[in-house]
Parts: structure tokens; sequence; C-alpha cells
């Protein structure tokens, strides 16, 4: 019986999962916090024994199938930014269908790689988690170091005087570092004092986070004018299983390290691993986001699963722990199950999603689309956080549009955990709150 | 000139039906600019779009005005107090308020602590991973009967349960209980978990697998005060553990009475607390052996047949008449 029930949720979430993903901008953190209140309050309606097994699958569900919204209406999450500017290459040249289904299959790969990799998670894990665990702030100081320092070299140059050729060459660089000092200045506020109201504190993060990649990103796209040309439906991808390995690969590093490393996502774990393996293929680079995403997303989740350690990595894990403790190695083996078969749903449902998209966008102008998710945005941080998260949303979308607009990196938007997370586990959070007079 | 229109031409032919603005073109190679104010193929300034410098400025104003309006706002946002029992699920990760009175401390490794804390309403476990030193050196370490105001943020979990985590250890304000000076005889185990303030000589120290059982006295009486190895092992000053543990050294104890076969002991608060008196005011021959008399004492009317117990209890409460 509770075989049964699991497997109904995990097609019913998988099948929620997708078509919510379909709307640019809703993150499947935000779905999830509002089907737990609704959970708190008519318990009836995910029985517990299926609970972790319908959020699961729409986290598979959302990682897999949130690429098409990305490709053809905008990028809504941080995590996507990579895939969307060759996965955009692709569209204007007509073949975006492609580049979704590319992705997917990085996708389909990952999760292969996620059921592989699980003798390693039990066993040597461990051993790395109480080596890194006491370091964890040297780490993600070095990620910090590493994000910075990646803004170097930027291309330049340009222009008749030398002021303009400074200024062209040193814009988007201070872009990128100003939205890291913002959004960290801005963690340091939020991480220390509860700005919204105190029965929607487990979602406090909400608006600003919505504010930094989905409103900005709406915003960005609707001022951008871009014109998408008539998608070709193609019958075969150009894949091998060479170019599926490098991306997995690549995918695989960039992905693990984001589920394992706290505030480190999804998009600063892809550009460490684009960097690390130094793909140039596009279509490496497109399957590639596919992997890191999904592992990234799904990884963090299991983690939560393996019951020697229980590691609360990413929103989705943070979200379950007051409800939900693994006892056996048993619930692991359940949601892994879980993983797979919504997983493959996922990946068979991307086909006539993304036709769906296509022809939607086709048929009526996206910047329609785009209006339309920027309201259900609004609407939903307006009535679960009222006007201080709305206030929270507009300062997080100003220093979003940042990188957006100078052609800086969004990921940089994550200082607003990262920093704040380093500070504290390195024991300096206090002396940094009493310099801003934030205690 | 008519080659750069040519090639404008071409570009929008090429782009298969698609019309673009005007302003989302290069003029000079005719590529698709989108958002860019510089051609990025071949560096031509592009006339200002009034959409994208109008967005760009107000992003800046909107991102420092905010952020400036955030921060002044935060340093005027004192977190709400609450009552424990009003913690739900959904208080997840809140930075909030609570007071009450601290149960017991635990303090386990070099500069952490986790105290119970009960505001009448509910208990809550508070934690702090670090800060245990500044809170001492702050006055601000809580002990058990303290009453304490302590800003941290709500975590609950459904294996711990719900607790408070201490980020910053400066916000633990102490109030702290006073403890009642009181001699040791006068003690008794219906003062269980009360605070009380003793000075005695070290009169036994036993070691036993790292643990130190040592009895105070004073003319009064004696007492148990046992000091067990975790807490040792936290005193810094090692110095002042054998300073405890010497025999004839006099000594001002703050601790909680506790109860062990009957017998009243004291649970030492702190053993750093212990402070070790210059001065020797208790005669040590007039420090009574209580403890050893009473425990012969109770072994003899053990073994006494029960008629002649009776007898001789009676015989007690029968008052002395003077003839």
């Amino acid at each position: 019986m509770d075989c049964a029930l699991i497997l109904l949720y995990t097609v019913l979430g998988t099948v929620m999962g997708a078509l919510l993903s379909m709307i640019p901008a809703l993150h499947v953190y935000n779905i999830c916090g509002i089907i737990l209140i609704a959970w708190y309050a008519t318990p009836e309606i995910i029985p517990m024994v299926a609970l972790p097994a319908f959020f699961m699958s729409l986290l598979v569900s959302y990682s897999i199938i949130n690429t098409i919204p990305s490709m053809f209406f905008g990028a809504p999450d941080e995590s996507a930014v990579f895939v969307v500017l060759p996965g955009q290459k692709y569209m204007l040249q007509g073949r975006g269908f492609e580049a979704s289904i590319l992705t997917g299959v990085g996708s389909l790969a990952a999760i292969v790689i996620i059921v592989l990799l699980t003798p390693f998670v039990f066993y040597p894990m461990k051993y790395i988690k109480n080596i890194v665990g006491q370091n964890l702030a040297w780490v993600m100081l070095l990620f910090i170091t590493y994000m910075l320092m990646s803004e170097w070299p930027k291309g330049g140059g340009l222009g008749k005087t030398r002021f303009q050729k400074f200024k062209w060459a040193w814009a988007n660089l201070i872009a990128g570092l100003s939205t890291f000092a913002l959004a960290g200045f801005m963690g340091f506020i939020i991480m220390n004092k509860t700005m919204v109201p105190l029965n929607m504190s487990f979602q406090g993060i909400m608006p600003v986070f919505v504010g930094f990649f989905a409103v900005a990103g709406i915003i960005q796209n609707l001022i951008s004018k871009q014109k998408v040309p008539p998608q070709h439906i193609s019958k075969s991808i150009d894949v091998d299983g060479k170019l599926i390995a490098k991306s997995t690969l690549a995918g695989t590093i960039g992905g693990g390290l984001a589920a394992f490393i706290p505030a480190v996502t999804g998009g600063i774990g892809g550009l460490v691993a684009g960097h690390a393996t130094a793909q140039r293929d596009d279509r490496i680079f497109v399957m590639s986001q596919g992997v890191s995403k999904t592992v990234y997303y799904v990884g963090s989740f299991l983690f939560f699963f393996v019951p020697f350690y229980m590691l609360s990595r990413g929103g989705m894990a943070i979200l379950m722990k007051p409800i939900f403790t693994p006892d056996t190695v048993y619930d692991y083996y359940r949601i892994l199950a879980v993983v797979m078969i919504s997983g493959a749903l996922s990946f068979l449902l991307m086909f006539p999603l993304t036709k769906f998209a296509i022809k939607l966008i086709t048929k009526m102008d996206y910047h329609v689309v785009l209006w339309i998710a920027l309201v259900i945005v609004l609407v939903i941080v307006y009535g679960l956080m009222g006007w201080s998260g709305m206030f929270l949303m507009t300062v997080a979308t100003g220093i979003g549009l940042i990188p957006a607009l100078f052609h800086a990196r969004k990921s940089n938007a994550m200082a607003v955990l990262l920093v704040w997370m380093t500070l504290s586990m390195a024991g300096h959070g206090e002396a940094v709150l009493k310099f801003f007079r934030l205690y | 000139m008519e080659e750069k229109s040519e090639r404008r031409e071409d570009q929008i032919k090429m782009d298969a039906g698609r019309e673009f603005p005007e302003e989302v073109m290069c003029p000079s190679c005719g590529k698709f600019v989108g958002a860019y104010e510089k051609c990025p193929y071949c560096g031509t300034e592009l006339k200002k779009r009034i959409s994208i410098v109008f967005f760009k400025r107000s992003a800046i104003v909107v991102a420092l005005g905010g952020l400036f309006l955030l921060w002044l706002t935060a340093t005027h946002l004192k977190p709400t107090l609450i009552k424990i029992n009003e913690i739900t699920p959904f208080y997840n990760n809140a930075v909030v308020e609570v007071e009450g009175k601290v149960i017991s401390t635990k303090m386990k490794k070099k500069d952490d602590i986790s105290f119970l804390l009960d505001d009448g309403t509910a208990e809550l476990k508070c934690q702090a991973f670090r800060g245990r030193e500044k809170m001492k050196s702050t006055g601000n370490l809580p002990h058990a009967g303290d009453t304490v105001s302590v800003i941290g943020q709500i975590n609950i979990t459904d294996k711990w349960g719900t607790s408070m985590m201490i980020n910053v250890p400066s916000n633990v304000k102490v109030t702290p209980v006073k403890a009642e000076k009181v001699k040791i005889g006068e003690i008794t185990v219906e003062d269980k978990n009360k605070l009380v303030e003793v000075v005695g000589e070290v009169v036994y120290v036993r070691d036993s697998r790292g643990n130190k059982f040592i009895s105070i006295g004073d003319i009064t009486g004696r007492i148990d005060m046992p000091l067990w190895k975790s807490d040792i092992k936290r005193v810094r000053d090692k110095k002042k553990v054998e300073e405890v543990s010497t025999k004839g050294n006099e000594l001002r104890v703050i601790g909680s009475i506790d109860e062990y076969r009957g017998n009243p002991q004291i649970q030492v608060r702190d053993i750093e607390e212990i402070e070790v008196l210059k001065e020797d005011t208790i005669p040590t021959r007039k420090i009574p052996n209580y403890k050893g008399a009473r425990r012969k004492m109770e072994k003899v009317l053990s073994e006494m047949p029960p008629a002649l117990k009776k007898a001789e209890t009676e015989a007690d409460e029968k008052p002395i008449t003077t003839y």
C-alpha cells in the first residue's frame, strides 16, 4: 500500500512539477513553500509516507523541465544562466528544440550518475565530510576568491580616448564586484534580522532570491526586445557517447560541489566545472549544465536521506527538516527509486512541453508570458510576505539588475548567503555585525 | 555608407522574417546588439536607448538607496519577544528574543555552551557553538537558576525538535540568581535545586577515573562536592583544580544542592568560580565527622531488634523529668 502511494505521488509530483516549471520566474522552492503551508493546514492531502517522494519528484522535474522557459522565455534562476547563454545561441539559430533536448539528455545522465555514486556517498563521503566539515569556512572562502578572481581578465579597450577604453574595460568588472558587495551586505541584514512576518520566516529569503533572479531576469528580457526566430523541431540530436561522457564529467564536478558546499549553488558550481574542464564545444557546455543542474538540485536533497549524516543542503532539505527524519538506509533507496522514475518521466515530458513552448512563442508575443509571470511572482511575494517582502524584493531587484544590465555574472548575487555563512563559520560574524550596528 | 546600409539590409534579410527595432541593431555592421550601448562586434557606439539608460540608473539608485533604507530599518529593528509555546514550524529560521529561567547548562567542547530555558510556557534548548568565553568575560555566562534574555535563530528539525541557535554571543543577557549564603550544617535534602554559597575546608579527596570526590566542611557540618571529569577538562587553569582538591584549603563555593543516597551534596556551578581563600578561618579540629557518625548510627539501628528500637525511640521522645 505504501509503495502504491509513493508511486502515485511520485507521478503526481512529476506532472505537477513539470507544468509549474513551465512558468518562467517561478522557482521550485517557492512552490514547495506554498504546498507546505497548505499541507500544515490539511495534512491529509499528502500522506506522510509519500511526502518526501512528492517533493523529490517536484525537484527532479523542475531541474529537468525548467530549462525550457529559461531558454525560450528568459532565465528565472541563477543556475539557468549558463544554460541560457549558449542555449540562446541555439535558439537564435532556430535550434532551440535541440538545445532543450540536449540539456534533457544531460539531466538523464545526471540521474544515472547519482545512482552509480551511491556507494561513494555511503562510504568515502563520511570521511570527506569529517575533514571538510571542520574547514568549511576555508572552502567557502576559496569559492568566493575564485568567483571574484575569475572576473578578471575581461576583454575591453574599445573607445577613442583612454578614459573610454578604461571605462569599457572596467564597467562590467566593477558591476560584478559591486553586485557581490551589495548582495553580501544585504545578506548580513536579512540573515540576522527577520524582516518578513514571523510566520513566514521559513521562507524568509524567498523575496530576496525572487528579486535577484526572477524579477531582474524578467525585466532584462522585457527590455532586451529579443525576437525569437522560427524554431525547427529536429528528429535527432547531434551527440555521441564521448560527448555525453565529457559533459557528464564536467557537470558532475560542478553540480557535486554545489550540492555539498553550503551556499554554493548550481550556477557557481557550473562556473567552476566549466573552467575546470575547459570544454569548448557548445554541445558539451549545454549538456554539462543540464547535468550540473540536476546533480545540484537532486544531489543536495539526496544527501538528506543518507541516514549517517543527514546533510541539509539546498532549500528543499531545509524545508523538509522540521517534518521528516530518514530512519534507515531503505529511506535512501526508496527516494533513489523516486529519482529514477521521476527523472525518466520528466525526460519524456520534455518533448511535448518543448514543442508546446515553441508553439506558444510563435503564436503569441512571449513578452506577454513574461508579464503574466511577473504578476504571478508579485502576487506570491505580496500574498505570503506582505509589504516587507515586497520591499526586500524591490531592493534585491535593483541589485539583480546591475549584473543583468552591465553584463556581469548573476551568480555574484549568491554572496547574500556565501559571505555571511563564511564569516559566521570562521567566527567573525559578530565583529562584522558590530561594525555595521546590526545587533 | 552604401555598403553599410546594404550590409544592414542583408542582415535583416538573414534574420528570416524577424523585424527588430532599429535601436537594437548596430547601424554599422547590422548585427543584433540587444541591450548593449556599444556594439560588441565592431565597437560602434549606439544611439542611447532611453529604456536601457533609465533601467541602469534606476537599478543603481534602487540598489544603493534601498539597501541604505534596509540597513537603517534593520539597525532600529528589535527582534520580536515571543513565548516559547508560540513557536510553530513556520518560525524556522526566525530571529527572535526569548526570556526565561535557565534549568540546566551543558558545556561539551572548548568554547560551546547549551542551556535549557523555561519561560513558564515551555522549554527551549539554546546553544552557541562559539562564545562561551566571550559570555564569561562579559559576565553573561548563564547558569542554572539565572534569568536570561537571549536573541537567536529558531531551528526546527523533526529529529532534534525546536532549538535556538545563538549566532551572536553578545545577545545573551543574564540576570544572575543570588546564591544564598548558608552554613554547611544547615543544608538538607529539602534544599534540592537551591543555589547556595558556602565556605568550607577540604577534608576529603578521592580520585576515581578522572572524577574528584571532595568533601568540604565547616564547624556546623560537612558536605560532598563532586567534580566531574568533563567539567575538570574544561578548566583552563589546571592549578585551580589542584588547589581546589588540596586538603586543608579553604574554599568559597557556589553551587546548587543535589541529593545522592539520601544525603545532600553540592553540584558546583563552575569550577573556575571556586575561590580559594587565603585566610584560614575554619579550625580543622572542630569540623565534625557527621557523615561517618550518621552512617554508623544508621547501621546500628538497622541491626537492632524491633522491640529494642521502639524502646530506644520512645525513650528519646519522653520528656526529661527533673526531680
